[in-house]
């Protein structure tokens, strides 16, 4: 009895002076940081929020520069009147040099930080971090989290596939695919959602638009949400259909040989949203000349981005990957050599569930 | 008890034998005892009885008044004789000088002939309840719905009660004396065939060796029999209702019963006895499982609230969620404390303000619970010495303990916060998952009469839930637990209680 009430006062008294405690007003919670790479140099931004005056406040920004990545947020400390701590981080930004330049130090920074939570979210701005961030300050009131809510909205509603830090882990260090990440450009004073940008081992390499990315959305997983505008003719009469998508599947299937040949078959049960007026939708005859023309456009913008994906030798979707879940003895470079010359059919399948509320 | 043990050998009374001049003259000390010389008829007696503990209208109406009228048609008089003169039940004849103390210090009358000194009648006289509460209506454990009669301090009245709802002759009372100076009446009570042999046997054992000077109350008892007295739970509920003593004495448990205590232990019990409320039952038994999960839930949050505050403001800043910490980093950015200190200084206030309205007398404990709830509260907030947020946990975890219907259990509630708060303050998360885990395993090896306190948990019965975290309908709880091991089981018959007969069937 005695000794157990011993040993309890002991380890409360000796152990307590381990304490690490970083009390939450007491540290500069950083909400989003940017990297440049400028001049031989490197930059790095953080935005972060101060409650001192009410819960809505501006955002403050922290900028320093410095020759290696390393110790960027060590000398952010210099400039702060607290400890700078990560852990509620949500955005990370990087300028389109410090992208092409290679991402791989801030990368594998983070797969090992054990603050960051794996919702982070990594994105690629067009021209400076920095600016971005800097832009996102000025213009928005009290949201130090602007960017990264504007890339989950898009993630949750509109065309952008799901991204954060634990999917781009998984598709920068799993073999057989490549990561990709939101793309920002800066439009007048306004930050614009503009794509994906698209990673080849760490290094940017090109980037795609936004009606491209709906595509990757749906070839990489089930989705239940996105947008996609297609051009529409009868005879004479142009014009084009808003689709809509409420759910849509890929099947992948791999037919070996010395030709293998990859086929995707998407199947998309869609809402037509707005289409011509010339359009008479509850008609059996325009509904499949609709349908006709939207597989067959879809079927043709898939063939471009994968033609798009091969030339740049990169791999978002993850076809090598699946290649590999069907081979024995796969090889990453073998097949990667072969990669430019792979067939890859799409065959898309549209149901039109709905034509939305006519007249 | 043991650290006092020296203390009770020093002054362990000791005995000696007495005879009835001897036990007179040092009653007549006192000048309350009465001796009263009597003479009728040739009959020679005398009278002893202590002033205050009879009932004065009882000696006259009963007993001197017969002895006058009466006792010229006997010619020659023995002890004997006297239960046919004074009309009152079981008058005892008897030459023991023990008994004789025992019962003159309980009230009782005693006439000596002077003819035959050595054999004496006591007369039960005593004033039942005289300076008692008549009824009790139970309001330290009020339910809206159900009888609102509670026990008093008068054991025959509180005997009356119970028989009157257990009508059987298997309901048995075993009364014991204890307390060497108070001599207080304990009747433990069970149901013979349904409660446990041993757990009679244990209790009855327990109870009889108490070694102590004045029971006060039940609770002196209850501390004294408890399987482990140092450990903050109750081992047993303590009750002033009359329904709840019942269902505990139906489903097999056994109770005690103190003169001069409205409250009655009941036992073996198990941590969930401790926050039924007897409106489970009274309600239906969806709500009654609802109200019942909203306790449980109070009971955690009133244990871990301010302890999860502490950690997460202190270790765990990463945890939480965006949106709550602008708020929570502007309501704290004032505050010159570090959560901990922040946290105790608010809990230390909440228990005293609980402490001081216990103490005042009601009207005045309500002005003080808005003087300390509101003008404190407000106060702190606005002198930046407590976070706005911190003031409503800690509120809504003062409130959340209020819910346990057991008073010993929310005390309890009350007490155990503060070990968390503190692992939480030293190790975060971690110290909180430990304290936790220290917890359980106290519970675990907790025990109630022998039986097993954490039950259905720990030792794991399936069957038992059935009326732990919900209340179920009543034509599945129709077995007794099996945890308190009945002799019988069946309470009912489940499918005659499911069955409606109506007229058109």
């Amino acid at each position: 009895m005695w000794r157990t009430l011993y040993s309890i006062f002991l380890f409360v008294f000796l152990l307590a002076g381990c304490e690490s405690s970083r009390i939450v007003d007491q540290v500069q919670i950083i909400h989003a940081m940017g990297y440049d790479w400028k001049n031989g140099k490197y930059i790095g931004t953080a935005i972060y929020p101060t409650f001192r005056q009410g819960p809505m406040t501006k955002p403050d920004i922290l900028t320093t520069e410095s020759s290696t990545t390393y110790d960027l947020i060590p000398r952010l400390s210099s400039k702060s009147a607290l400890p700078i701590e990560e852990g509620q981080m949500r955005l990370v930004l990087f300028g389109k040099s410090f992208a092409k330049k290679g991402i791989t130090e801030i990368v594998h920074s983070l797969a090992r930080n054990n603050k960051v939570g794996s919702h982070l979210q990594l994105a690629v701005a067009k021209g400076d971090a920095e600016e971005l961030l800097r832009i996102t300050a000025e213009t928005t009131l009290s949201d130090t989290l602007y960017l990264s809510n504007l890339v989950e909205q898009n993630i949750r509603e509109m065309n952008l596939p799901n991204t954060n830090l634990h999917i781009f882990l998984y598709n920068y260090f799993g073999k057989g695919r490549d990561p990709f990440l939101p793309y920002f450009e800066k439009k007048g004073n306004f930050v614009k959602l503009e794509g994906l940008a698209l990673f080849n081992d760490g290094h940017y390499v090109g980037r795609i638009d936004l009606r491209q990315s709906f595509l990757v959305k749906m070839l990489l997983d089930q989705t239940k949400n996105g947008v996609y505008q297609i051009p529409i003719s009868r005879n004479k009469q142009k014009g084009r259909v808003l689709l809509e998508n409420l759910f849509a599947t890929s099947r992948y299937s791999f037919k070996k040989g010395k030709q293998p040949v990859i086929d995707i078959h998407l199947h998309i049960r869609a809402v037509i949203r707005d289409y011509p007026t010339w359009l008479d939708l509850p008609d059996k005859r325009a509904f499949k000349l609709v349908r006709n023309q939207m597989e067959k456009h879809l079927n043709k913008d898939i063939t471009a981005l994968l033609s798009y994906f091969q030339k740049k030798e990169i791999d978002p979707l993850g076809i090598g990957d699946f290649v590999r879940s069907h081979t024995r003895n796969w090889n990453e470079k073998s097949f990667y050599q072969q990669y430019q010359q792979l067939t890859i059919r799409p065959h898309v399948k549209i149901d039109i569930v709905q034509t939305g509320i006519g007249e | 008890m043991s650290i006092f043990s020296f203390l009770f050998k020093k002054n362990k009374l000791e005995k000696q034998t007495k005879t009835l001049s001897h036990l007179l003259k040092s009653l007549k000390q006192s000048s309350d005892f009465v001796h009263l010389p009597f003479q009728t008829n040739g009959h020679y007696f005398s009278i002893y009885y202590f002033d205050s503990l009879v009932d004065p209208k009882l000696l006259q109406q009963h007993v001197l008044c017969h002895l006058q009228q009466d006792l010229s048609e006997h010619s020659s008089l023995s002890i004997h004789d006297l239960q046919q003169i004074i009309p009152i039940q079981r008058i005892e004849v008897t030459a023991d000088v023990e008994m004789i103390e025992t019962k003159l210090l309980k009230g009782f009358a005693m006439i000596q002939l002077l003819d035959a000194t050595d054999r004496c009648a006591l007369i039960n006289l005593a004033s039942e309840n005289l300076g008692l509460r008549q009824n009790n209506d139970s309001e330290n454990e009020f339910s809206v719905v159900g009888p609102k009669v509670g026990f008093v301090e008068n054991i025959g009245t509180n005997l009356h009660l119970l028989r009157r709802q257990i009508v059987t002759p298997n309901l048995i009372f075993r009364e014991l004396t204890v307390g060497s100076m108070s001599k207080t009446k304990v009747v433990v009570a069970y149901i013979n065939g349904i409660a446990n042999d041993q757990t009679i046997e244990t209790v009855i054992q327990r109870v009889s060796e108490i070694e102590f000077d004045v029971v006060f109350d039940t609770s002196l008892i209850d501390q004294m029999i408890s399987d482990n007295s140092s450990s903050p739970f109750p081992s047993f509920v303590s009750t002033e209702r009359i329904d709840r003593v019942i269902y505990a004495l139906v489903g097999g448990q056994v109770a005690i019963f103190a003169d001069g205590s409205p409250y009655v232990i009941t036992g073996p019990s198990t941590l969930f006895d401790f926050f039924t409320s007897p409106e489970d039952y009274y309600l239906p038994w969806i709500l009654g499982s609802f109200f019942r999960l909203i306790r449980l839930f109070g009971v955690m949050f009133s244990i871990l609230a301010s302890p999860i505050y502490i950690a997460v403001l202190t270790y765990h800043y990463e945890m939480i969620p965006k949106d709550l910490l602008g708020p929570i980093i502007f309501s704290r950015s004032n505050v010159p404390f570090p959560p901990t200190l922040e946290v105790l200084f608010l809990e230390i206030t909440i228990e005293l303000l609980r402490e001081a309205g216990a103490r005042l007398p009601t009207k005045v404990a309500q002005t003080l619970g808005i003087v300390g709830g509101i003008v404190i509260g407000q106060a702190s907030v606005e002198a930046a010495l407590t976070s706005n947020i911190l003031l409503i946990i800690v509120s809504l975890a003062a409130l959340a303990s209020f819910t346990t219907p057991i008073f010993k259990m929310s005390n309890t509630i009350r007490f155990i916060r503060f070990p968390i708060i503190f692992f939480a303050s030293f190790w975060g998360g971690v110290g909180i998952v430990f304290a936790i885990c220290l917890l359980l395993i106290h519970l675990g090896k907790l025990q109630s009469f022998g039986n097993p306190y954490f039950v259905p948990l720990y030792p794991l019965r399936v069957k038992a839930f059935a009326d732990s975290f919900i209340r179920s309908p009543y034509h599945l709880t129709a077995k007794r637990p099996s945890y308190l091991r009945p002799r019988t089981f069946w309470r009912y018959d489940p499918k005659k209680a499911k069955q409606k007969k109506d007229i058109d069937e």
